[in-house]
């Protein structure tokens, strides 16, 4: 039996923005949040979100999927609005009035800029996890926390704790699947009860599987050893992402332009 | 040459030692098979090998080296591959051929010749075009020989199988064991260690191992020559002919020559 395991949000179709390294993504995401937080205005964050749509449109991701991230948003983001549209015996004029909370069009203007800016904020940065795989991304990440080992930051091995996360994920998943068979066999029941009788119901699977975890770690250590892992200092990489031109001229252009729309408007 | 001279260990908080005594040696190009039962030490004298155990007394050399001399312990853990009884558990890469080029990217090997050697080495196991695939792809067998592939990118001088067909089915092990020949027929030295007595009928030389001393050493066909000595130790019988015979002396009408699971299930609760 094979156990689907969907590897982060990775959504494989082929467009400019999957092509694009890791790295180039990750410096566009950091100006693209620059940029967003300098823009002070409805002009300003509607081009914002033209580059949002337009990024969304070009990294051929189905907006549904692409806007997935909101949805989860919804408690913050109505706090968010209601914290900065209610006011308490505002002296403007009211649109809505109870007591003495009140909603005006001012309050209810900001409330919903910073609704927006969130929503702008998730779905542009989401794109970054929804373009690129989880081994490009460790690998991008090594090499842009390399400069931190000027400070002794460990990128290396962080990166290589990382991958080892990423590679025993499907081999847990399948684990646990295996375990949950033998113990329905014996005579578990994963489905009756409420939840926390179902919660409980796992107790059963986690040992074992725990256990095991414990002993394929001290024999991955064993075999790392074996082939003369000892940190990262001295490695070379046998898959080196290179940014190419296109990258740097991406990266650059993009930078001054989402940088720029936040200085400017 | 890996030389193993009077070698004994005793491990911290143990009182009765995991090896007394063991002389024993692996030459270039040479395919020693070495047999014991569970417990018997097997897995300490593969890890002698490669200095991830240092003997308590005696000595063991890797070319010369003394695997005590912490210089060396790099040097000697390139020469000498170590392979492990479960490959899930030492696949380190994400895909197949990131996890080959571990081993070599540790010992700072530049990039292009890394292609090179990953390439090789995957296809020295039978497993050309499977570079991007992930590890929970592959069957038990392929990722053995994944395992294996990952030594050998090392270019190891020697290559130590702890149990290498524990758990693979038919064809996984006859695969593992095809490689093993080639590996011996390009020079390399091999420490074989199963329990599974057919495994080691074309190795060169074969030892015993009991209760952590080596009790027979010769040739597998001097081994195969005294069956009532194989008994007694408690080895060659593979774990579903031991569970067919248990079955069979508490009256289960189970077949004597049962190997497979599946028609093992099948005799129990025939569908």
């Amino acid at each position: 039996m094979r156990v689907p395991v969907s590897f982060g949000q990775y959504v494989p179709v082929a467009s400019a923005v999957h092509t694009l390294d890791a790295k180039t993504k990750m410096g566009l995401v950091a100006s693209f949040t620059a940029g967003i937080f300098l823009v002070d205005g409805f002009p300003g964050m509607g081009v914002m979100g033209l580059v949002v749509v337009l990024a969304v449109a070009l990294s051929r991701v189905p907006p549904r999927i692409a806007v997935r991230g909101v949805r989860a948003l919804s408690f913050i983001l109505t706090f968010t609005l209601l914290a900065h549209a209610l006011r308490w015996n505002p002296a403007t004029v009211a649109l809505v009035r109870l007591g003495p909370l009140a909603i005006d069009g001012p309050g209810l203007a900001e409330g919903l800029f910073f609704a927006v800016r969130i929503v702008l904020l998730v779905v542009g940065t989401s794109l970054l996890t929804l373009t690129t795989t989880p081994v490009q991304l460790t690998d991008g990440l090594e090499r842009v926390m390399r400069p931190l080992e000027i400070v002794r930051f460990p990128a290396g091995e962080v990166a290589m704790m990382l991958t080892i996360a990423l590679r025993f994920i499907p081999t847990t998943a399948q684990e646990a699947e295996k375990i949950i068979i033998a113990q329905t066999a014996r005579g578990a029941r994963f489905d009756e009860g409420g939840p926390i009788r179902r919660a409980r119901a796992f107790v059963p699977v986690l040992v074992p599987l725990f256990v095991n975890l414990f002993r394929r770690a001290e024999e991955l250590a064993l075999a790392m050893e074996s082939r003369c892992y000892r940190g990262g200092a001295g490695r070379t990489r046998l898959n080196v992402s290179a940014m190419t031109v296109t990258d740097w001229s991406v990266l650059a252009i993009g930078t001054l332009v989402l940088v720029g729309i936040g200085l400017a408007l | 040459m890996i030389e193993f001279q009077d070698v004994g260990v005793v491990y911290a908080g143990s009182d009765s030692p995991a090896l007394t005594g063991v002389s024993l040696s692996v030459a270039p190009g040479q395919w020693v098979a070495l047999l014991g039962a569970n417990g018997s030490g097997k897995s300490t004298l593969a890890r002698l090998a490669n200095a991830l155990i240092l003997p308590t007394t005696g000595a063991v050399h890797v070319d010369g080296m003394d695997t005590r001399d912490e210089s060396v312990v790099w040097d000697v853990r390139s020469r000498v591959g170590l392979v492990q009884q479960s490959p899930e558990n030492q696949i380190v890469g994400t895909i197949a051929e990131e996890d080959v080029a571990f081993g070599p990217e540790n010992l700072g090997i530049p990039t292009a010749e890394l292609r090179t050697r990953v390439d090789a080495a995957l296809s020295a196991v039978g497993l050309d075009g499977f570079q991007r695939r992930e590890p929970h792809l592959l069957s038990e067998g392929q990722k053995q020989r994944l395992a294996i592939a990952g030594a050998l990118a090392m270019r190891p001088a020697y290559l130590v199988l702890d149990e290498p067909t524990a758990m693979l089915d038919g064809t996984g092990r006859a695969d593992v064991l095809a490689i093993v020949r080639s590996l011996r027929a390009s020079g390399v030295g091999i420490l074989h260690i199963t329990h599974h007595l057919a495994d080691i009928a074309s190795a060169d030389r074969a030892a015993v191992l009991d209760s952590g001393a080596i009790v027979f050493e010769g040739t597998p066909a001097d081994l195969f020559a005294d069956p009532g000595r194989v008994r007694r130790l408690g080895i060659g019988l593979p774990p579903m002919t031991t569970l067919v015979s248990v079955l069979r002396e508490r009256g289960h009408a189970v077949p004597a020559t049962t190997v497979e699971a599946e028609s093992l299930v099948e005799s129990l609760w025939p569908s």
